[in-house]
């Protein structure tokens, strides 16, 4: 109902801005201008994001390990990972379901919490500063200290859980609990950045529609249901297309404070992997070649996801 | 936007002008991109045929000049000898030079001296500055190679036995030979052990700057309370056979205790929940587990390097020998170590332990943050023999230095004994050259720790890492800290973990020797 009337409201404008637009044409003028505004930024992708990517595409096709000359290998960087390398599974394992642990609750908790400050609370404004905390906290120095609060003598949570009796976990030292543990720390970081997002969404919802649902005698979980979700379905896309690609190619500086892959591989994910195989076994052809595999899974859950939104996303 | 007035059609860009542009330029990089790259370094060029591994009696010089012979101090000898080269002006410095210098040892107390040094010396030589940097130690190859790329190699680099050989291969690290000889350094004093882990095909790439070894430190406030009485006087020399690794697994159950008060050799020892182990250890380090098996009378790899020799029963024992305690609750956990940053020192300084095999540059760690007394032990002997791994880090003139008289005349100075004064009053250096084993400057020192000549006694028993490949082995390094956490989670057997090792170790070896 609510979504309806709001895409209709929309659709008139972006409408007349389709009809509008054409095709530009720059004047030489303009061009000069274009480039001496974009110039410095182009310059600086071109010299430190797009050429590093390409070259890294290029040493993926070599054995080479910094010292000596490389060798041309072909796609044999690739077929080893997929029929080569025993840990492949493993560490493909381990990135999925950190992946997918971590993405619901950084999602749902964030909306679930915005929608809580945004009804204007008492000490709103408390909440929201105790929130963003995380996000300023640098990656490092929060891994750092969950690392010792997850510890097995010392940590926090194990003295907390032990005035109840419940005996003492090894958080980090247990194959079946070190995912889960690092779960945790990714979605509490992630919480804030997505609070302000979906507090930026809920705040541009029209209060009309509100009372328009009030008035025709929809309680909150309806108002919810049928105002509040449809208008944060573009952000919730977008929250969704961050925090996936986060989780895929992030993580990395978590897992390299807190357990540096251990025990035996379990919290070995695809992002520390390659950094493992490249700087510390020194294979950069092999490390290039599943960076790359990994881009072109992120770009493809990004794909699907793009395609996927006209079913579910209101403009 | 609107056309320019001028309207001449030559100067208007259409966006499909623009694409066809931003792909062809695309193309063109890809196309480079997948030709082969280049790597980062080159070698240094060939220098002198290689002399004679060094001797006590000296080493025999190289036999041709070396290419940086242009770069070599003017001769000005000083007396054969002597190390005083500071009275020496630079051959290619009339008037104020720099000189860079890089360490890893980043922490506050290690950059403090460095400065020091830096100070002193520039008082005494102010036409020379010496710039201290210290960068992390992780990934510290990585950054010199990206350095050599930049043109901002510094003069003075840290550097180790595993990477001296890299580093000359890569072009980073000269040999420091024929500045020696110009200079009558006397290089030769370093103790022959610690200079052959900077001798590369006969070129000295790495100035020993102190004598690693790993031996027992004991917290002897715990030992006291325990009722131990640690073998703080024990001679080796005399004793050849006492203090074993059997006293010193009976004194680390002694000194365990957990949640109750019960120690490690107590009926009713809860292993789960221990609040002092007896021991840390870092039993995934080579100065570990090398020595153990060869206390063992295994050995670890063939005198050739062609095979390794791991998988005996020595070496089975050996692996054994270091997991069983961890299990027992007599050793720190790995999960514990690995809180503290991964190192087994930290759970000694922290109280939670009672021994810890350490090198000396630990005392200015534990002086600061162990409030109970210390001291130090020689090494248990094994089933076979004593030994314990020793090594050292140093220093090098690199190969691209631009002021590498100066830089040398810096190099030389710190070895000497006003330089050494500096480096051992942290408690954190044993000097390398054996005519300061017994100075007072270091061995005078107030204790803790009390037992300052086990430092330089031990040195007749230690072993340094064998010639292995480190530098391309990760996954070996890897394995072998997969197998030993394998052993104590009970996911795996020493003979299945042993195997495995060997099997990686192997690997590596034959791809040595086929390449």
């Amino acid at each position: 109902m609510a979504s309806t009337s709001t895409v209709a409201a929309q659709r008139p404008a972006s409408a007349e801005t389709a009809t509008v637009w054409r095709p530009a044409r720059l004047h030489r003028r303009d061009w000069l201008w274009a480039l001496l505004f974009l110039g410095p930024n182009l310059v600086l992708f071109l010299a430190f994001t797009l050429g590093p990517m390409l070259y890294g595409f290029g040493v993926s096709f070599f054995d080479w390990n910094m010292l000596q000359p490389a060798r041309f290998v072909g796609i044999g960087n690739y077929v080893q990972f997929f029929i080569g390398d025993q840990l492949t599974g493993k560490v493909v394992g381990n990135s999925v379901y950190y992946a997918l642990g971590a993405l619901p609750a950084s999602v749902l908790i964030p909306l679930g919490l915005a929608v809580l400050l945004n009804a204007g609370v008492r000490g709103t404004g408390l909440f929201r500063s105790i929130y963003f905390l995380p996000l300023v906290a640098s990656v490092v120095a929060a891994s750092t200290i969950f690392k010792w609060v997850y510890a097995k003598d010392f940590g926090t949570i194990n003295q907390i859980t032990g005035l109840f009796g419940i005996p003492r976990q090894d958080w980090l030292f247990d194959e079946r609990l070190v995912i889960p543990a690092l779960i945790v720390v990714s979605v509490w970081h992630r919480i804030p950045l997505n609070i302000i997002l979906y507090l930026a969404a809920l705040q541009s919802v029209p209060r009309a529609l509100y009372e328009a649902a009030r008035i025709d005698g929809a309680g909150a979980w309806a108002q919810f249901r049928h105002v509040t979700w449809p208008m944060v379905t573009p952000t919730t896309f977008f929250v969704l297309i961050i925090t996936v690609i986060s989780l895929t190619v992030g993580g990395f500086d978590q897992v390299s404070v807190m357990t540096q892959g251990n025990p035996l591989n379990a919290s070995n994910i695809m992002v520390f992997n390659i950094w493992r195989t490249a700087f510390v076994y020194f294979q950069m052809g092999y490390a290039s070649a599943m960076a790359y595999l990994l881009f072109l899974v992120v770009l493809l859950f990004t794909a699907v996801q793009w395609w996927l939104q006209r079913r579910w996303v209101h403009y | 936007m609107s056309q320019s007035p001028s309207g001449s059609a030559e100067h208007v860009l259409t966006r499909r002008g623009l694409l066809r542009v931003a792909l062809l330029s695309a193309g063109a990089t890809l196309a480079a991109a997948c030709s082969q790259p280049t790597p980062p370094v080159t070698n240094a060029p060939p220098t002198s045929a290689p002399a004679a591994a060094p001797t006590q009696s000296g080493a025999a010089p190289p036999a041709g000049a070396p290419t940086q012979a242009a770069a070599a101090p003017a001769p000005a000898p000083t007396q054969p000898g002597s190390s005083a080269p500071a009275q020496q002006a630079p051959a290619s410095s009339t008037g104020p030079v720099e000189v860079s210098f890089l360490t890893t040892q980043t922490n506050d107390a290690d950059v403090k001296i460095y400065q020091q040094l830096s100070d002193k010396f520039h008082q005494e030589n102010p036409n020379i500055t010496v710039k201290i940097s210290a960068t992390d130690g992780t990934n510290y190859d990585q950054k010199l190679l990206t350095y050599i790329q930049a043109g901002t190699l510094p003069d003075i680099v840290q550097t180790s036995d595993n990477f001296a050989k890299p580093f000359k291969d890569a072009g980073v690290t000269q040999d420091m030979i024929p500045y020696a000889q110009k200079t009558n350094f006397p290089y030769m004093d370093f103790d022959p052990t610690f200079l052959n882990l900077g001798m590369v095909d006969g070129q000295l790439h790495m100035l020993p700057k102190e004598g690693d070894i790993i031996l027992p430190f004991i917290n002897l406030r715990m030992a006291q309370e325990a009722g131990v009485s640690p073998p703080t006087d024990f001679d080796p020399a005399k004793n050849p056979d006492g203090w074993t690794w059997d006293d010193f697994m009976n004194m680390c159950k002694r000194l365990t205790v957990d949640a109750n008060g019960k120690h490690g050799d107590e009926d009713g020892f809860d292993r789960d929940n221990v609040a002092v182990y007896g021991a840390s250890m870092s039993i995934d380090a080579w100065y570990t587990y090398v020595p153990a098996v060869l206390a063992n009378g295994g050995t670890f790899v063939a005198d050739d390097l062609s095979h390794s020799t791991l998988n005996s029963p020595e070496g089975v024992a050996a692996f054994k020998r270091l997991t069983d305690p961890v299990i027992q609750g007599y050793w720190a956990p790995l999960t514990l170590i690995q809180s503290l940053s991964n190192q087994a020192g930290n759970v000694f300084a922290a109280g939670r332990a009672a021994m810890a095999p350490l090198q000396r540059l630990w005392c200015t760690t534990l002086r600061a943050s162990l409030t109970d007394d210390f001291d130090v032990l020689h090494y248990p002997k094994g089933p076979s023999k004593r030994i314990t791994g020793m090594g050292t880090f140093g220093f090098a003139l690199t190969a691209k230095s631009k002021q590498p008289d100066a830089a040398w005349q810096f190099l030389t100075w710190m070895y000497g004994e006003e330089g050494m004064s500096i480096i051992t009053a942290s408690y954190a250096a044993v000097p390398a050259m054996k005519r300061f084993y017994d100075s007072s400057f270091w061995r005078d020192l107030p204790p803790p720790p009390h037992s300052n000549a086990v430092f330089v006694d031990s040195f007749v028993y230690g072993t340094t890492p064998p010639r292995l490949p480190f530098y391309s082995t990760g996954d070996f390094r890897q394995s072998v800290t997969d197998g030993m956490t394998a052993i104590t989670l009970g996911k795996s057997t020493p003979e299945e973990v042993v195997a495995n090792v060997d099997q990686v170790l192997n690997k590596y070896l034959k791809d040595q020797q086929s390449a």
